[in-house]
Parts: C-alpha cells; structure tokens; sequence
C-alpha cells in the first residue's frame, strides 16, 4: 500500500502547489513553486545520470562477453564518453572541440538520418495504395503532393500567391483545431495526475 | 524346499519368507495345528490326524482343481448326470449339470425324491453326502450302497472304492444306490443302514431283497441288493431264485436253448474276479415287486415258456465276450466291471435283469468286444437307455457271469453254460479298438437308427464322459420284445413291462440332441428374431428405407449396428424427445461463422481441388529498381541544381511582402531594438534542423550583432547550448568582417530543464525579466507553443513590454500558422523561402548561396512530389488488375 501510496500523495501535492503558484498570485505559493520546480530539474538530471548508467550497463556486458554488435556497442560508449569528458573537462558546449565534433560529426549524421526518413515516406507513399486502398489514402497522398510543389514557391508568383493563400488558410483551420485538442488533452492529463488518477510516477 | 522367487533361494517348506531377501514365499505346504504333519496346500483334513487344517490365505480347498475337473477339462463330451436322489444337503448344493438335463432325466430327479419320501429319509449320514459329493455317485445310487451294506460289501480297501468312485466317469449318478453301494466307502452298508436303505429300493426290487442275510455275507459282497445276494447263495436245487426270484429269472438258470437270444448264463464264461460277488440274498425279497416281465422268468423248466426280455435273450443269441480280457483301461469301465463282477459272481442269470435297474448288462454294453460275426445281432431289449449301457464285462450275458462261485450258479446256468460254450467263447474282444466300438447292443431291439451310436467312439486317450452302458443305449422308440429264444425255448416269457420309473427314463429326444453331438450346424448365438432384422449386405439402399419404416430407430453403432428396436432407452439415462439442449452462452456470429467454415473445409472431400492463393510474390528485382530510381531521383535533383543549372539561373523565388509579411515585421522589431538591449535567443532545435535553422538564425542574428544587442543564448534541449554558442560565434566573425563593433559578451544562460518549468522558471528571474526582445528558433511546434504561452505569462504585468519574434523550420510552418497571426508575435521566417526574403530585405551579402540552396530543395520537392503522384497512378491502375486476376 505505501509503495504507491506515498509517491502519489506527495505527486498530488506537488502538482497542486505549483498549479496554485501559477493560477493565484501569492508570494509564497510562487516561492513554492520555484523551489519545488528546482527539486524536480534536480530529479532530472539525476535521472539522466541514472539513464546514462542503464546504456552502460546494457552495452558493457554485450562489449566484454562480445556479444552480437558488441562493437556498435563499444563505438556508442566510446563517443559518450570522450564528448562527457570533452564537456566536463573544456569550456562547455562552445568549446573548439565540443564545436568541432558537432559541426563535423553531429549534424552531418543527423541530416543524413533526416534525409534517409523523408525518402521512406516518399516510398511508403507510393505503395500506399496498393496496401490500403481508401480515399482517405488517395487524398492524403494528393495533399501531400500538391504542399510539395508550392512549397517551394517559383519563379509564378501569380498563380503562386492564390495556391498558397488557399492551402495557407486550409492548414490554419486545422491546425487551430489540432492545437485545441492538444490543449484540452493537456488539461486533462495534468488533472488526472494532480488528482493521482494517473500515477506516472509510480509505474503503475 | 521352496525355491524364492526373488532370489532363487531355497527355503523350508513351511518358510513363509525367504531367508535371504525375505520376500514373502508362496505356501506350499501347510502344517497341521495337532499333530504338527505338514500337509499339501488346499488339504482340508490333516492326512495324519485328520485334523482340520487351517489354509493360507487365498486357498480355497474348493479352490483346487480335483481329479473329476481333471477328467472333465480333458473330456470333449459333457458327461451327463442323471437324477439323483435328493439328500437334506442337496438342496443348498447345485447338481452339477442339472439345469442340462433332459427332461426324462429331470423327471428321473423328481422319482428319486419320492423314493426318498416313501422310502424314508435317505442316508443322510455325512459319510453318504461325502460319497456323493466325493463319489459323485448320485444320491439314489448312494443310498443303496448304505441299504445294501450287508448284502456281501467286502471291507474294500479306502483305495480301491475311491478308485471306483473315481472311474465312474458316468459320474456314477447313472447307477442306482444299490448298486453303487460297494463302491462307496463311506457307504460301507451297516447291518442297519442296510435296511433302511432297502426303503430305497423300487417295491419290485425290494421284494426280492433279503435282509436277514448275515454281515458275513454281506461284507462278501456289500454292493449287491438283496436280492441278488440271495440268487448268489442259493443252491442249483434250493435257488433263492426258485423261491424268491421272480418267473423270469428263475426261469433263466435253465440252460438258454434259443439262438436268437444272446443270454448265456453259463458259469464258465465267468472270469475270475477279485471283487466280492453281489449278495444275492436280498433278491428273494425283491420278486414279490417285479413286474410282470420280470416275475415272468422262471426256473429253467419254465424258462421255455416265458417269454424273456431281449437283454435277456441276447446274451444266447450272441456270444458274450470274455470281459475279463478286455483291456478296459479307463477308471470307468474298470468300476463297471468290479461292480459287475461283484454282481454277476453271485447272482443268479435273471441277475441280467438287475441290470435293467443298475447293473451292467455283460451284452448291453456298446463298448463290450465284438462279438464274432458269425453270431446274430442281438435283439435289442425294451431297456431304457442309462441302464442298457451298464456294462458287465466279467459276466456272461444274461448276468451268468455275476456268479464269482460255481457252486452258487444255477443249474441252468451252468448247464446252459455248458450247452453254449462257443458262444460265450467266441465272443472276445478282438481288438482293443473294436471293443470299444459302439457295437450294436444285442439287448436293444431293432435298428436304433441312431447314428451317434456309431460314431461313439472310445479310445483310452480320450475317453469320453459318456459311459459303457450308455454306448448301447437304443433310445429309439421301444419295439416290440422278440420272444426269447435259448434260455425259455418256447415258453418265451412275456414282454417286460416296465416300471412307471422305467418307462419315464425313456428319452424323449434324440441321444444326438441329448448329448449335444450333432453334425448339423448350431445356430448362432444371434437368436432368430435379431437375426431377421440384420440388413442385407445388399440392401444398402433400402436399407435406409427398411429402417425408415421402423418404429425406432437403428443403433448407429456396436455389435447391434442397423438393429432396429433392439435396446430401449432407459428413461434415466436418456432425455427426453421433447428435451433440446439449449446454449448456455450465446455464440457470436463471428464464431458461428468461423466455425461453418471450418466445417465446410473439413467437409470438402480430399479430391476436391484446393484453392490456390492468386496473391503472386513480390517482385524482388521491380522493388530494387524502384528503390534505385527514386534514389537517382533525388541525388539528381539536389546535385542537379548545382551542377547542371546555370548559376544565374534561379527557379525558386522569394514569396513577395503582400503574401509573407513575416519578414518585414521582423526586420521592423529587430529595427527598434537599442544598443544594449537584452535579447533572449532560445535555440529550440537540434542537429537534425541545424542547417536549415542555420540559414534562418544567421541573418537575424546578424542584425542582432550589427545593432550591438546583449544576446542570451537559452534553450529546452542539451544540444542547443552548443548549437547556440556555434550560432553565436559565427555571427561576431561576420560583424567582424562586417567591421561592426560587436556587442556585449553573449551570456549563456544554459540549459533550461523542464521544458515549459524550465522556461517560466528563466522568465521569471530578473535578468530575463529585464529583456527587450526575446527570439525563438524551433523546429518543432510543441517547443514555440512553450515558449509563447510562458512569455505571456511572464511578460503580462511586466513593466516593460517584451517582443517575441519566432523562426521555426518549413515543417513546422503549417502547424504555427494561428500563432503567427497572434498580435504577441511580431515577425517570423518560416523555412528557407522567408530567410530568402529576409536576405533580401535587409542585403545580407551571400544571397546566392541562399538561393542555390532554395533551388535544390525546391527540385527536391519536385521529386518527391512526382513520386508521390506516380505511384498513386500506379496503385490505382495496378490495384485494378490484380483484383481481376485474384477474382479469375
């Protein structure tokens, strides 16, 4: 009883403390609320050193018992480590070398990841049809098709401006009710865990 | 010693357990509690003190197989059990063999138990119940061993009565008591018992019974009624025959003249046998009962005039065999000859008419050697059949051989003897086999016509359960007597007349169904009712119509499959028709669907071609070649611009100021920003973006440095602390160039956890509260979201409004778009086209770089755009023609 007991009763006070600093202007719930946001921003970094001991102790064992990919393993800890050290060690994050392997190494890896994902899109939505044929994946990919084209606005403008108008207005509409929903979903979720309906933090 | 079946081990007789493993042994010998004698498992009664013994458990004295269920196993004829004389114990013991007696038998049964009424009680002493049970001597022959104890029973030894009980393979129920007495031990006749057993007796036999015999006598020849011990003793002169006899039998010790009759009462015919002659005193008394055939036998003067039954007159006609040479070896012909040798020693020739009643006729007997052929068949006898077969095998026929003594033979007999000595002489056995062939009996009239007597064949490997006497048996309808011939001459006695008991012994049915010895095919145990109702293998399509028509339905199953009718449902078991089992659960229809399909699967017959799936395997090679040609696609497209397409040359433009006002809004609030106003630049993207954010971010911050702004560098994720200070270094080396007095140090204000926490908790400081401007770069929509609803917060009550100016990436430009139309934005780029636009706003230099790279990501929309639309057309034509083929 007091394994999930008390983790929820201190989540449900917390997240009620913090939601009256920020609703009611009182001095010392927004002290509260600061201190209490403190806590947790530690409880995060310690929570990243605990992740940063899970990939170490699922990789170390695959390098010394030489394991499947043991070497992918070895590369991946290696390159945490020297950027670890490199950070602690040099002037931070804008340091030559921290600056160095991100402008060389980083984003260059990063954008080739990104590129590799948008041509698998493109392939999936040729065979989109083929897989699941509706007309919701007609007009999808016909959406998709056209906003391809005008993104990139040429050398029309004419005929440009009118496209774009429209599609600019369709694209607001739906975002507006997208984001209301996003809203409303983060509202209720914030209350089922003030209210420990939801216990993230207990794992069940 | 007791071999362990263990170990191997051998042990003490009496051991119980091994005395090496200590398994427990099988008992093998038990030890009297008296004296102390082992004896062998399954004794009832200690063989030294006969003492009772106390059986192992799981030993049953009954239990043990017994010399007569020895010879029964190996007897393929079921032995036959006439009736027998019911005893007080003999109603809780079940005969055995009774429920398979005839009916002429089963009345035999019911006769007996009046003689033991009328009679008395029978001998109910535990001796007699022992002989019976032991003996198997049925309980109206026992019981005349008890009456005819003093008529000359010899003390025979244990051994040898048990012996002939134990070779009556008749089961010796077939012999009256009287005649069995000397054979049963327990029987052994007392001075006493020997005249109540005479109530036993028949009244005709009765009469001729003398009791007044002395025990000396008697033990001479203790199986013999009376009346036989009487003809044994009388004088040629002074036969008790003369005077007690009846007609016929005294008529019978004349010598026997007549070639027609098979008797010979001649006395040198009789073998030398050991037994005791039967005490023929006791026949006196027994004329005064006998019928009119039997009383008509006279003296051998009258013998002429009377007329004999056939028994009796074949033993002239035929001669009679030397019995004592037959090598009978069975136990059953061995006791039938004791018992007939004892009888026929003394008794007188009309002593051939006990065997009417018990005894072994000498020339009755099937089984008797062959008689010469140059005789004549012996006339068949008006004899029922259980006493034709009794065989006298050292008496000469017509009871001569009876007599043990010659001085006890009658006149008659010895003369007859004399007269017809070939006959008597010539009739031996000439082979062992042929004597045991089931000859014509000379005592049973005319052709039997029973084919069973043929074929009744005795041999001493298997010797068959039916006995001697039986052999001969003419069970056929009685015929006529033929007049004697030999012994009466001319005054042939008058036909016998049999007792009511005797008359009723004749069997109503064929010996063929009697002894169940048939050739013709037994039925099967199916019985006729159920056999009408089997189908016809061919009527395998009426058959449904047959059954149709039944009342009750065929047995699907089992032994009774197709038998209408047969097994009636038991109403406990069975339901009711009217009863149907409902469901307790619904069934889905899914499931009902699921499940017919199986069942019309499973139901499809083996033969039945199988569908084959039209869906054809993916086309490995058409995969890789599309994969190859989007690839050449889009490498084309991104190096094409840059090596094919002149460099003057510009596909993509710059979005005018009428549709974007984006740009010029930003210039304008980055325009009204003083020297030394603090600007937050939150870096809210990562690497992936950083390019495409790069080419936003560079200009604005630019101008930021051109107008000597304080720059803090914030963001939400742990890559933008770096990406920031690159953004940020690269901003001071264009200044530089630029020759632009650089502003203050750029501050770093870190990493800020928590996200939206992290935010309000950096707007909430004073430093952040001092700001003038505040730059957002996301590449992501949730991050600008955060970032605008916090600085609203923040910034609401601040005395100093605050700016917020927003660059975000092309693919989150649709997804920001109501938020840009917000009064509290004020200016935003959205991907490369409005940093284009911003380029050319403010004539930041390096504008065609800018434009080369909107040119190829404009190609590179193209392609995957025209891909997109290929295939859509491809799907749709494709899909088409593989539904036909799928279908065909």
């Amino acid at each position: 009883m007091f394994r999930w007991f008390i983790p929820t009763a201190i989540a449900v006070v917390c997240g009620f403390l913090v939601l009256l600093g920020y609703l009611l202007p009182v001095p010392i719930l927004a002290s509260i609320r600061v201190d209490l946001v403190r806590w947790a921003t530690v409880l995060g970094a310690f929570a990243l050193l605990l992740a940063y001991g899970s990939v170490l102790r699922v990789h170390l064992p695959r390098i010394f018992q030489k394991q499947s990919r043991h070497r992918v393993a070895s590369s991946l800890l290696i390159g945490s480590a020297v950027v670890s050290l490199l950070l602690v060690l040099t002037q931070g994050p804008g340091g030559a070398l921290v600056q160095a392997i991100v402008k060389s190494v980083l984003i260059p890896g990063e954008s080739a990841l990104l590129a590799l994902t948008a041509v698998t899109l493109v392939l999936s939505g040729m065979r989109l049809l083929r897989t699941r044929r509706h007309i919701n994946s007609a007009v999808f990919i016909a959406v998709t098709a056209l906003y391809l084209f005008i993104a990139v606005p040429i050398a029309f403008p004419r005929v440009l401006e009118v496209i774009l108008q429209f599609v600019d207005a369709a694209a607001t509409g739906g975002m507006r009710g997208l984001l209301l929903g996003v809203v409303l979903g983060i509202v209720m979720t914030g209350l089922r865990i003030i209210l420990g309906i939801d216990r993230p933090h207990s794992g069940g | 010693m007791i071999r362990c079946p263990t170990c191997g081990m051998l042990n003490q007789d009496n051991s119980k357990s091994c005395s090496n493993c200590g398994t427990i042994l099988p008992q093998t010998k038990v030890r009297c509690p008296e004296c102390g004698t082992l004896n062998s498992v399954g004794n009832l009664l200690c063989d030294n003190c006969n003492a009772r013994l106390i059986q192992p458990e799981g030993i049953i004295p009954s239990n043990l197989p017994t010399e007569s269920d020895n010879r029964a196993e190996g007897s393929p004829v079921k032995g036959i059990s006439l009736p027998t004389r019911a005893t007080a114990n003999d109603s809780d013991v079940p005969h055995a063999g009774e429920d398979e007696l005839p009916d002429w038998l089963s009345g035999l049964t019911e006769d007996s138990e009046e003689f033991s009424e009328t009679a008395g009680s029978p001998a109910e002493e535990p001796g007699d119940d022992e002989a019976d049970s032991s003996s198997g001597h049925p309980d109206w022959l026992s019981g005349l061993l008890d009456e005819n104890a003093d008529f000359g029973a010899a003390d025979e030894p244990d051994e040898a009565e048990h012996k002939t009980e134990d070779e009556l393979t008749f089961e010796s129920d077939a012999l009256p008591d009287w005649f069995v007495g000397e054979a049963a031990p327990d029987n052994e006749p007392t001075p006493d018992s020997a005249d109540d057993s005479l109530y036993e007796l028949p009244d005709w036999l009765l009469a001729t019974a003398d009791t007044s015999d002395t025990p000396a006598e008697a033990s001479e020849t203790p199986d013999l009624p009376d009346w036989l011990t009487a003809l044994s003793e009388a004088t040629p002169t002074e036969t008790p025959v003369d005077s007690e006899l009846p007609e016929w039998l005294a008529e019978a010790q004349a010598p026997i003249t007549d070639a027609d009759t098979n008797i010979v009462l001649d006395a040198e015919t009789q073998p030398a046998t050991p037994e005791p002659p039967i005490q023929p005193s006791a026949e006196p008394q027994l004329s005064a009962d006998l019928p009119d055939w039997l009383s008509a036998v006279d003296d051998s003067e009258e013998s002429s005039n009377i007329e004999l039954p056939d028994w009796l007159r074949e033993p002239a006609e035929t001669p009679v065999p030397d019995l004592s040479a037959q090598p009978h070896g069975d136990a059953a012909g061995a006791s039938e000859e004791e018992i007939a040798v004892s009888t026929a020693e003394e008794a007188a020739p009309r002593e051939a008419v006990v065997s009417e009643v018990g005894e072994v006729a000498p020339t009755d007997t099937p089984e008797r050697p062959a008689i010469s052929p140059a005789s004549p068949e012996p006339q068949p006898a008006d004899l029922p059949a259980w006493l034709a077969g009794l065989e006298v095998s050292t008496t000469a026929p017509g009871g001569v051989a009876i007599f043990a003594d010659d001085n006890k033979r009658p006149e008659k007999l010895t003369a007859q003897s004399e007269e017809n000595p070939s006959q008597l002489e010539d009739i031996k056995p000439t082979t062992e086999a042929s004597q045991y062939e089931p000859a014509e009996p000379p005592l049973i009239q005319g052709d039997t016509g029973i084919d069973w007597e043929e074929k009744l064949t005795f041999s001493e490997d298997t010797p068959a359960e039916i006995p001697d006497w039986l052999r001969g048996l003419d069970i056929s309808e009685p015929k006529e007597p033929q007049a004697p011939s030999g012994i009466f001459g001319e005054n042939m006695p008058a036909p016998a007349e049999l007792p009511n008991w005797l008359q009723e012994l004749r069997p109503q049915s064929s010996p063929a169904t009697l002894f169940g010895v048939s050739n013709e095919p037994v039925n099967a145990d199916i019985p006729d009712w159920l056999q009408a109702l089997r189908p016809e293998p061919g009527e395998a399509s009426g058959a449904a119509a047959r059954l149709a028509g039944l009342p009750t339905p065929a047995e699907p199953e089992g032994p009774l499959q197709g038998v209408p009718g047969v097994l009636q449902a038991a109403a406990l078991i069975d339901a009711p028709a009217g009863v149907k089992t409902v469901a307790k659960t619904a069934m889905p229809e899914s499931v009902i669907a699921q499940a017919q399909l199986w069942q019309s699967l499973l139901e499809r017959p083996r033969s039945a071609e199988r569908p084959v799936s039209q869906a054809q395997p993916p086309n490995e090679a058409a995969v890789t070649l599309i994969r190859l040609l989007v690839a050449a696609i889009f490498i084309l497209g991104s190096l094409g611009a840059f090596l094919l397409l002149p460099e003057g040359l510009r596909l993509a433009t710059a979005l005018p100021a009428q549709v974007a006002p984006g740009a010029p809004a930003l210039i304008e609030g980055l325009d009204a920003l003083q020297p030394g106003d603090r600007v937050i630049v939150a870096v809210e993207y990562g690497m992936a973006y950083a390019e495409e954010m790069s080419q936003i971010a560079m200009p604005v911050l630019q101008q930021l440095t051109a107008q000597q702004a304080e720059i803090t560098i914030v963001s939400t994720l742990p890559e933008g602390a770096a990406l920031g200070a690159a953004l940020t270094a690269e901003a001071e080396l264009l200044a530089a160039e630029a020759e632009v007095q650089p502003g203050p140090a750029q501050l770093d204000g870190g990493y800020l956890a928590g996200n939206a926490s992290g935010i309000s908790a950096f707007l909430s400081q004073p430093d952040a509260q001092a700001a003038h401007h505040i730059l957002v770069l996301a590449s992501r929509p949730e991050r600008l979201r955060w970032w605008i609803e916090q600085v609203q917060l923040a910034y609401g009550s601040a005395p100093t409004p605050v700016s917020l100016s927003v660059g975000v990436s092309a693919s989150a430009g649709p997804i920001v778009a109501p938020y840009l139309r917000t009064l509290q934005i004020q200016g935003w780029l959205v991907g490369l086209p409005d940093a284009l636009a911003y380029r050319e706003l403010r004539g930041v230099e390096d504008v065609n770089s800018a434009a080369r790279t909107l040119d190829v990501l404009m190609l590179a929309h193209w392609a995957a755009g025209g891909l997109l639309v290929i295939g859509l057309l491809v799907s749709l034509v494709a899909g088409k023609k593989g539904a036909r083929q799928s279908h065909a």
